[in-house]
């Protein structure tokens, strides 16, 4: 392997997500690390390590599209790919046209998610 | 003596006529109240010619208005045309302090009036004033009415049209006589007919204040929304002397209520479909959360068992975040069927009819508002029931709306609505609602009860769904049938306390 293995942050309120996508992603052969939101992400020091982003749309305090705006302000170009639990498809082109990478809606094969991530990392 | 006896037999025969005449002047219909003015006059102007054969009589009339008074000469007998020049006169005033008028009466006689003349004179001017008093007291009445911006009629006390006050003239474009023919000329809407005539009657019979709706002609021949509102006057004696009835239009507002009404029932189809998707959300977003977990556990299950060497410990680990995840799914969906199944159900003994009047006593004005005709026939001495008094009122609650909703196009017959409660054999006891509406097609009879099979724009067709699932609860029976007429009749049949602890005990014991 060249270098230190990309790192792959998560951002998810729901515990169990946070708790079983990172030991998949790790599967996958990426580094990984989860926050329960986005304050929590913003505050640590992985964000210039980030390589993509799994992030969460809905939840408590800023949303998933409100720290999508942010970095954004704050010119921090991480590749983001949202996963949400809602069932709403209007979602997707969305989010896509104000720069997300992907949208995956739960549930997701694995396939899908790893095919998400290499994306994300390509536009880096 | 024999001048004593002649003057005597004079007295009495002049005493008989004088009491002819007063019996004639009492009698007289003009004289009493009900007539015109200036008939009054010509009737007491005759009577006066007639009995004193008088030259001639002047009537002046004084009007209660202030306007111009109106003044009146007969001129009678002439005494053969032989000119004389002495007229005696005599005058009497009408009304107690002359206010109506004054009568004055002139006779070629010189002894005019006699006691006798004096007598008739005065009795007759005061039963005019009578007369005239009342007659200015309707058109006193009359002008009051008038007055008042709205539209007034005054019945008899047997409720026949009595005075109409000139808005309401204007406003049905009829006359009073006309107007005394209201229940036949389709001066109310023919299919409100009904319904009024049964209120009204009823009303008029037990002498109480009477309030409904109806559509009534105006004069350019559209029908509009009136409220009708009736009230007694009762004279010193508590009998009633008239009926005041007070109509307003409210035709404009009952239009406005129509569209609230409409745009509130859309709304709550809107709020419905709203709530069923949102619903549909949250229901996918509570599950979708663990059936990611269980999908995402899973691959990473499979990719720690495939790796060299396996990592079995975590395996383990994600295989029983798995069975976590998927507990987490199924604790969702019972909570959702929590949500959809009342568990309570609570029985006692109760009396159908009760049961049912109380829905009748809510159901009142939603019945009036559709203008539905209710007929009430509940059996006397119905045997008590067990059940669930809610959710059999429910049941019952059901029926009378969709009995009346299934009314609402009906217009060309009245929309009778007959709850009727009777004994069956075999101890059971059934409630029957028969409506006259637009009934159901007997091919669709099997499907009427299902689930979210409707026929109304605004249902969800849960209504005879529910209320069969109750019904049979109650180990009763739920079911439709077409009238020979138009409508239908939805009848349940319950068994009868004793018989429901009967079937239900055995149960219990093998349990």
């Amino acid at each position: 392997m060249i270098g230190p293995r990309s790192l792959v942050s998560v951002v998810d309120d729901d515990e169990s997500v946070r708790e079983s996508l990172p030991d998949l992603i790790r599967q996958f052969g990426f580094a990984a690390q989860a926050f329960s939101s986005a304050e929590a992400f913003l505050a640590s020091d992985v964000l210039n390590q980030t390589s993509c982003l799994l992030l969460d749309i809905a939840m408590p305090g800023m949303s998933g599209t409100e720290l999508q705006k942010e970095l954004l302000r704050r010119r921090q170009a991480i590749p983001i790919v949202f996963v949400t639990a809602t069932d709403d498809r209007t979602v997707r082109p969305r989010v896509i046209s104000q720069g997300a990478v992907e949208c995956l809606f739960k549930p997701f094969s694995e396939t899908a998610l790893l095919d998400a991530i290499n994306a994300a990392l390509r536009t880096r | 003596m024999d001048a004593g006896y002649e003057s005597s037999a004079e007295e009495v025969a002049r005493l008989r006529d004088c009491l002819n005449d007063l019996a004639s002047i009492m009698a007289l219909p003009a004289l009493s109240s009900g007539s015109e003015p200036g008939q009054i006059v010509s009737t007491l102007t005759d009577a006066l010619l007639g009995m004193l054969r008088l030259a001639f009589v002047c009537v002046r009339l004084n009007d209660s208005a202030g306007g111009p008074t109106i003044e009146t000469m007969r001129i009678g007998d002439t005494l053969g045309g032989t000119a004389r020049s002495d007229v005696s006169f005599a005058s009497a005033r009408l009304g107690l302090g002359g206010e109506l008028g004054i009568v004055v009466a002139g006779s070629w006689r010189l002894d005019f009036p006699t006691r006798t003349e004096r007598l008739l004179l005065d009795v007759s001017a005061n039963q005019a004033a009578i007369g005239l008093q009342h007659a200015r007291l309707g058109s006193e009445q009359k002008r009051i009415m008038d007055t008042i911006p709205g539209l007034v009629a005054m019945l008899t006390p047997a409720g026949e049209v009595d005075v109409v006050n000139h808005e309401l003239v204007e406003y049905c474009g009829q006359g009073l006589e006309a107007m005394k023919h209201w229940g036949t000329n389709g001066t109310v809407h023919a299919d409100d007919l009904p319904r009024v005539g049964q209120v009204f009657t009823q009303a008029i019979a037990s002498g109480t204040p009477y309030d409904f709706e109806a559509r009534v002609r105006r004069f350019d021949g559209v029908y509009r929304w009136c409220q009708i509102r009736g009230l007694p006057h009762r004279d010193t004696s508590e009998h009633i002397a008239r009926w005041f009835v007070l109509l307003t239009d409210i035709d404009d507002r009952k239009r406005a209520e129509e569209a609230l009404s409409r745009a509130r029932s859309e709304l709550a189809h809107v709020s419905r479909a709203t709530t069923l998707s949102a619903l549909t959300a949250s229901i996918a977003h509570e599950v979708n959360q663990p059936l990611s977990g269980i999908i995402t556990n899973a691959s990473t299950c499979l990719r720690m068992l495939a790796a060299d060497p396996p990592d079995i410990d975590g395996a383990r680990l994600t295989a029983k975040r798995t069975i976590r995840d998927g507990n987490r799914a199924s604790d969702v969906i019972a909570r959702l069927r929590e949500l959809f199944i009342k568990k309570e159900f609570t029985l006692e003994p109760l009396d159908l009819n009760e049961a049912a009047r109380d829905v009748i006593s809510l159901s009142s004005n939603d019945l009036q508002r559709n203008r539905v005709i209710l007929q009430v026939e509940l059996a006397d001495g119905l045997p008590f029931v067990t059940g669930d008094r809610v959710q059999l009122q429910q049941v019952i609650l059901n029926l009378l709306r969709n009995a009346s909703d299934a009314m609402v196009d009906v217009h060309d017959r009245p929309r009778q609505l007959l709850i009727k409660t009777e004994r069956e054999d075999g101890q059971r006891v059934r409630l029957a609602v028969r409506d006259a509406g637009v009934g159901f097609a007997p091919r669709s009879m099997d499907s009427l009860f299902d689930a979210f099979y409707t026929t109304k724009s605004g249902g969800m067709g849960i209504g005879l769904f529910v209320s069969r699932s109750i019904v049979e609860k109650h180990h009763g029976r739920l079911w439709a049938q077409p009238n020979d007429g138009p409508g239908a009749t939805f009848c349940l049949s319950i068994p009868c306390a004793s018989e429901i602890v009967a079937a239900v005990a055995p149960a219990v014991k093998h349990s």
